[in-house]
């Protein structure tokens, strides 16, 4: 379990001024919840998963991760997803795989096969070989989730992992990734900026809007799974879900707008 | 230019991604053009050795730029007698060791400097400062420490390659993605399998490239320290040849050091195919 409480996260910037980019953010995630955090870019999103991490220290409140207080990098049965997939160009989809296991003191041959095993859950099985440089965006984004599910983490964290793909593959790595998810449940804390793919992936979404970002709304999403991602945009449910959840949205973006300007 | 569509044989991978293997076609086109290329050289150095040939004792007298057939000559005769090759052997000891032990120190030291960033900031500045000095001025100084023998020259050497070497190292682990070291940690990797996993294969790039740079930069090196004082070595041997106004033989030197800068510069190269073979993965994307 994740526990938020009142968690204020400020920095400096450069000319030496103070910028509270969170504000008093409470929530909870519990076990085996698909938590999907929202909200439009420059809100701190990244910065409170960065948080949850323990890769930058909190300025007010905590952050409860397993009944322990987060106070450096947390690195005990956790996976971080990035929006890159953050790859070892010099090494082959199978010994990037394979690198968790390595870590964790796996014998060879033994972390040999679970990595061959993952490659083919996530569809590179023809692709083990093969170095990152040569493989699509999509394929090594695959590449980086084989990475994470290889050790079983009990809590993954995922930062816009699918951004930078075109939609098409988006959409078909956010299935792959529910029925990964689905067959082998975790606790995740999913990052994006896309309402549709919040509503489409999660349990419940977290709005967060604002600058400081603060959290607006916490939203069960009541959709029954398996979900059919490709074909829930047209639900009466979704379309329900989708206004009622941009209607915290819609202030917000109007102010950074405004700010912008 | 025709522009007529190559038969292509395609596979659709994953994501409804088309994968092209290297068409036979593109192969062929390659190979005609780098068949161009070489031709092109060939004839551009064959016009300078004739222009080199027909203005030589006509326009300008031969003890001062030779011949191309002279230094040809020269050349073949030089290398088949067992002094040049003594030169050789002793130019090619003081190259070896003074860019041995310049790349050990720049390494070490730019991977210390790019961890510890109080020692940077404490000897960033100093480092600047002696890098400022035109380091072939301190050559008498070598000559008056290491004395005349080899060792004055690969001190000399080895200090212009530390400072390529250092600053290639040190920019090299100041640009490595702090989101991969961190994604690590999380990973659980400790500070040596980050080290030995990330660091250092990051690093192999720069250091390649400051290997490569630092070839000809040792021979620099090398030459200046047998002018200044030399009893041997190719150095020695072409301000010997100066003095005697052979200008065949100053000219054949210089082959020769340029014939040894060559040949470093293939050893690295073959080294860095071996360890940087991911490099040129998919590019053809």
């Amino acid at each position: 379990m994740l526990e938020f409480r009142n968690v204020t996260k400020r920095f400096e910037t450069p000319g030496g001024q103070e910028v509270t980019v969170l504000q008093d953010v409470s929530f909870t995630v519990d076990d085996d919840e698909f938590c999907v955090v929202v909200g439009p870019s420059g809100c701190g999103k990244s910065t409170l998963l960065n948080l949850a991490l323990g890769l930058v220290p909190v300025s007010e409140g905590e952050i409860i991760h397993d009944g322990k207080r987060v106070e450096s990098i947390v690195s005990s049965d956790v996976g971080y997803i990035t929006q890159d997939a953050n790859l070892l160009p010099w090494s082959t989809v199978l010994e990037n795989i394979m690198s968790p296991l390595e870590i964790r003191g796996v014998p060879k041959t033994e972390r040999r096969a679970t990595a061959r095993e993952w490659a083919e859950a996530v569809g590179l099985g023809k692709f083990v070989d093969y170095y990152p440089g040569q493989l699509s965006g999509g394929m090594q984004k695959r590449c980086s989730i084989a990475r994470t599910m290889v050790y079983d983490p009990a809590m993954i964290y995922m930062d816009e992992p699918f951004g930078p793909l075109d939609a098409i593959t988006r959409t078909i790595l956010q299935e792959t990734l529910l029925n990964l998810w689905q067959t082998r449940r975790k606790t995740i804390l999913f990052i994006t900026h896309d309402l549709v793919e919040a509503i489409a992936l999660g349990d419940t979404v977290v709005v967060i809007n604002g600058q400081p970002g603060t959290v607006k709304a916490k939203i069960p999403i009541p959709l029954s799974r398996p979900r059919e991602i490709r074909h829930l945009a047209a639900s009466t449910e979704f379309v329900d879900l989708h206004t009622r959840i941009w209607s915290y949205l819609e202030p917000g973006v109007e102010s950074n707008a405004g700010e912008l300007v | 230019m025709s522009t007529r569509v190559e038969p292509r044989s395609t596979t659709v991978a994953l994501d409804g991604e088309i994968v092209t293997p290297k068409s036979a076609s593109k192969a062929s086109r390659d190979r005609s053009w780098r068949l161009k290329v070489s031709i092109g050289q060939v004839v551009a150095i064959l016009l300078i050795l004739g222009v080199w040939q027909a203005i030589s004792g006509n326009v300008i007298p031969d003890y001062l730029i030779s011949s191309p057939t002279g230094v040809a000559s020269d050349t073949f005769h030089l290398i088949q007698t067992r002094t040049m090759w003594k030169d050789i052997l002793t130019t090619s000891q003081e190259l070896v060791l003074g860019y041995a032990i310049g790349v050990v120190f720049g390494v070490l030291v730019g991977i210390l400097m790019g961890s510890v960033k109080f020692l940077s900031g404490v000897f960033e500045p100093i480092i600047a400062g002696i890098n400022g000095i035109p380091k072939i001025a301190l050559a008498p100084l070598f000559l008056l420490w290491f004395g005349l023998g080899i060792w004055s020259k690969v001190a000399q050497a080895s200090m212009i390659v530390f400072f390529v070497m250092y600053y290639n190292v040190y920019m090299g682990m100041l640009s490595i993605s702090p989101m991969l070291v961190k994604l690590f940690q999380v990973m659980g990797a400790n500070r040596g399998y980050v080290a030995r996993k990330v660091v250092l294969p990051s690093l192999s790039v720069p250091i390649f490239a400051g290997l490569k740079a630092c070839v000809p930069f040792a021979m620099i090196g090398v030459i200046v320290g047998e002018f200044i004082a030399a009893d041997r070595g190719v150095g020695y041997f072409v301000l010997q040849a100066t003095q005697q106004f052979d200008s065949a033989g100053l000219f054949s030197g210089i082959i020769i050091m340029v014939a040894m800068v060559l040949i470093g510069m293939r050893i690295v190269t073959f080294c860095q195919n071996r360890v940087l073979y991911w490099q040129k993965l998919g590019n053809d994307r």
